[in-house]
């Protein structure tokens, strides 16, 4: 899980409780999007995408392939104009504010192309520098850190090293917020670590991130709070706990009497038996007291619990059908309701 | 043997789906040049044979007195041959340009299949499968092979259906078909040399330049350097008049061995690799780079470069022969008698084939402004416009700075051409003549330029689907200068080509007018079309 002593809760609480004027411009959030819209031709992209990253922290950006993760993404660097909705970035609007607010904000594109006739050293001068600025000292360091050649030709990298080459330019820079779409796609196990440790980094400098990744160990070490979006719509916001605590623990449990009616019981799921007395299902996590209740009338002779992987849970919402918990993706008003009860959970902290 | 072009089928009905568009517009245009020559020349002379109340073979053989001792036409067509013929007639007018044309479609058609999906690193995926070698080479050479023929037989039809003999007919078609294989042939072997698409197009392009080039000079000086010409060969097969088959052995010689190099060098390197290796870059980058205007700048100057370099051999070609050109009238006692008698003077005809190859240059240029002006459209496919423009790099300084060069490139392409023709002359003659006469007259043509590129501006700030809309504009303004008054064009149709507006003589000042209004819609174009770019989505 991730440290705790990073200060996304005190923020939180000084703007639920809108205290000074001072307060309330530092809880300003750095990411404010509402109810987007954005189409190419006949197909919806974002269908009412809502996102909020607060100043400081990792927000996990996820959601299958083709959600509308890069989309989002584009219209936050003024790349793509928003059909509808509400955007702020750093307060201002990403799209007619794009030159100014690029001085503040770095972009890792999620395909990084790099001029096949420039070599890496030249494109990290030449981005940083029309980018959010360029640490010498920095960009020295990254290079070394990240192991790269600044002397080969953009067409001469691999895949890993382009990513590279855009992650030096980015990370090298002042910006305030990252907006980092699957920057570790290609790098190896080494340099993903480095990667965080750079992000580490960077948040201890009070830094803020936008991450998507499909990489779920690098979302559960870095992110303190995740959104989940798919369709092009929010299905799921709050903080890998509390996505935990919606969800489902997986049971295995061996009996002395018959196990078969605990497939019965309210709340359980995925039944499977393995024999008379053996069998492995999930319960609802508001149904856990219940099932161990009558699970200890049948006597248990075993019994291993597991809370739910980040691969199950993630699974969960990005299946088409998404069984019971606490997202329903095709009934827009469940998911919604279902992250106005997070939100409230959230401020509640 | 047969393994190693396991899969040459399935290419080639990739090639064919992925080409599906451009290859049949470019055969349908090389076919209506070819097959609306003969037409509009027969109906020509049938009205002038009717008002003379001559028969129409008369009518040619007085016009090919004309045509044939105009150094001019035959600097642009080629050699003078069979011209009392109407298929001697019909070849020279479709001439030496057009086999030049087709030679583009196939440098274009072979680059696009192969060093550019190597490039694109789609080859690979390919390869990966079960392909052999030489499959890739196989396929795109059976389309080439295909198109052309397809040129050869229309070309017959085309010719026997106006009375020609079939025979004579098939054999210039073959000719047309022939050359056009041999510049895809020799594609083949650049693109296996340089490891870059736009390298070994430049190379294939440059081949044809010289190919006409020495074909230009040696059919107006007649000192044999045509047959150094694969255009040369192809055009002295002289299928009217008669016949010679010799260039036929040559011209499938020249197919055959260029294809076997190409097929030998395939193995001899990598998927993806060229030839010629790459060296490693500076590890930082000089301060010259880091703007918007010196990323353009570094991302288009070699293109430019290549472009100015044609520009000043294609004046240098012709500039060399402008000298002959007088002296080519002036030896013929009749022909002078004639021109003085329609008021021209020997400097009269040398200014004519001033204007007329200043005009032509212009409308090489106008490619290269053309291909300047659709780079920003190439690194937004790329992918390399999205982290610019995600910088504090605003949408009109990241598009004007390439589209800068575009409009400074008008100018100093034809400041080229206008200095290459002069010091070409000069050392011919031993003196340059109205330097600052030529230059304006080179320069002048500048905004037609700049209204054909706005054009594809204007389109590009709509959005990047349509841009290559332009070469369409391109095209009916090459189309216009060319065959225009050929074909018999009306003058509101005429008037279409921006070229033809700046069509001044050296020394010559009429047409201000449309030098203002040709610099206005450029202008126009320009700004209309960075205004659109801000407010679209990119990528």
């Amino acid at each position: 899980m991730p440290p705790t002593h990073r200060p996304t809760g005190g923020i939180i609480d000084d703007e639920h409780h809108s205290i000074g004027s001072i307060m309330s411009s530092i809880s300003q959030p750095v990411i404010d999007i509402e109810d987007l819209h954005k189409a190419f031709g006949a197909t919806k992209a974002l269908d009412g995408l809502n996102l909020r990253v607060e100043p400081g922290e990792v927000m996990g950006f996820l959601g299958p392939n083709g959600s509308g993760k890069s989309t989002t993404m584009r219209v936050l660097m003024g790349i793509l104009r928003r059909d509808a909705g509400h955007v702020r970035l750093l307060g201002r609007d990403p799209w007619a504010d794009a030159v100014e607010l690029h001085r503040r904000i770095a972009y890792v594109p999620g395909d990084v192309n790099l001029w096949p006739g420039l070599s890496g050293g030249e494109t990290i001068d030449l981005l940083g520098r029309l980018g959010s600025g360029l640490d010498q000292k920095r960009r020295t360091e990254m290079i070394e850190r990240f192991d790269l050649d600044p002397t080969k030709k953009g067409r001469t990298y691999s895949k890993g090293n382009r990513q590279k080459v855009a992650l030096v330019a980015a990370l090298a820079g002042n910006a305030e917020l990252f907006v980092l779409d699957e920057p570790t796609a290609g790098l190896d196990p080494l340099m993903e670590s480095v990667f965080q440790d750079v992000v580490r980094e960077q948040l201890d400098d009070g830094k803020t991130v936008l991450l998507s990744s499909h990489i779920l160990a690098e979302v559960e070490s870095l992110c303190d709070r995740v959104t989940i979006i798919r369709d092009g719509r929010t299905v799921e916001a709050g903080t890998l706990a509390e996505l935990r605590h919606l969800t489902h623990t997986s049971i295995g449990a061996t009996t002395t009497a018959p196990v078969g009616a605990i497939a019965d019981q309210e709340g359980v799921t995925d039944f499977l038996a393995h024999n008379h007395h053996r069998a492995s299902f999930s319960v609802a996590n508001d149904s856990l007291g219940s099932v161990m209740s009558a699970l200890a009338e049948l006597g248990i002779e075993a019994l291993e619990s597991q809370p739910p992987t980040l691969e199950e849970l993630f699974m969960r919402h990005y299946a088409i059908d998404s069984p019971g918990g606490s997202s329903s993706i095709d009934s827009s008003g469940g998911s919604s309701s279902a992250i106005d009860s997070l939100d409230n959970k959230v401020a509640g902290l | 043997m047969t393994s190693g072009f396991a899969g040459t089928k399935d290419l080639l009905r990739l090639i064919l789906r992925l080409d599906r568009i451009k290859l049949p517009l470019w055969l349908i245009g090389v076919c209506f040049l070819i097959i609306i020559t003969p037409v509009s020349i027969r109906a020509v002379t049938n009205t002038e044979a009717e008002t003379q109340g001559v028969t129409p073979e008369a009518v040619l053989a007085q016009q090919a007195v004309l045509v044939g001792n105009s150094g001019a036409s035959v600097a642009m067509q080629g050699p003078p041959d069979a011209l009392d013929t109407f298929g001697g007639r019909y070849a020279f007018e479709i001439g030496a340009f057009t086999f030049a044309i087709i030679g583009l479609m196939n440098v274009l058609l072979i680059g696009r299949h192969t060093r550019a999906e190597e490039e694109s690193g789609r080859a690979e995926l390919v390869r990966a499968a079960a392909v052999g070698p030489w499959s890739s080479i196989a396929a795109v050479s059976i389309v080439a092979v295909a198109a052309n023929l397809v040129i050869a037989l229309v070309t017959t039809v085309a010719f026997s259906a106006d009375g020609l003999d079939p025979g004579r007919s098939f054999l210039f078609g073959a000719a047309l078909g022939l050359c056009g294989l041999v510049f895809a042939a020799v594609t083949l072997v650049w693109v296996q040399v340089f490891e870059y698409g736009r390298a070994a197009t430049g190379a294939s392009l440059a081949v044809i330049a010289i190919a006409f080039a020495l074909r230009a000079v040696g059919d107006v000086q007649e000192n044999g350097l045509s047959y150094f010409s694969p255009i040369g060969w192809s055009q002295a097969i002289n299928p009217f008049g008669e016949p010679e088959l010799w260039p036929l052995v040559v011209l499938v010689a020249a197919i055959a061995v260029s294809f076997g190099v190409a097929i030998m060098l395939v193995r001899r390197r990598d998927v993806g690799a060229g030839l010629i290796d790459q060296r490693p870059g500076p590890a930082t980058a000089s301060r010259s780079l880091l703007s918007t205007f010196g990323l353009a700048w570094r991302l288009q100057r070699t293109t430019l470069a290549w472009w100015c370099i044609g520009i000043a051999f294609m004046g240098a070609t012709y500039g060399s022969v402008l000298n002959e050109i007088e002296s080519f009238v002036e030896e013929m006692e009749s022909m002078r008698d004639v021109l003085e008698q329609m008021g021209m003077t020997g400097d009269a005809i040398r200014d004519g084939f001033l204007t007329l190859i200043l005009s032509m240059i212009a409308l090489i240029a106008g490619a290269g402004v053309i291909q300047s002006m659709l780079r920003p459209r190439g690194e937004e496919l790329a992918g390399r416009a999205e982290p610019v423009l995600a910088g504090h790099v605003s949408r009109t300084s990241w598009l004007g700075a390439h589209l800068l060069l575009s409009v400074l490139a008008a100018p100093v392409f034809m400041v080229v051409a206008g200095l290459s023709v002069a010091v070409a002359d000069g050392a011919i003659t031993g003196e340059i003549t109205d330097l600052r006469g030529v230059l304006g007259a080179a320069l002048v043509r500048t905004p037609a330029l700049w209204a054909v590129a706005g054009i594809g501006v204007l389109l590009y700030g709509l959005a990047k689907e349509y841009t290559l809309g332009v070469w369409l504009a391109f095209a009916v303004t090459a189309f216009v200068f060319l065959f225009g008054e050929l074909v018999r064009l009306p003058d509101m149709a005429l008037n279409v080509s921006p070229l033809r507006h700046v069509t001044h003589l050296p020394g010559g000042d009429q047409g201000m007018t449309a030098i203002v209004v040709l610099t206005a819609i450029g202008l126009a174009t320009f700004a209309g079309g960075m205004a659109m770019f801000t407010r679209r989505d990119v990528g």
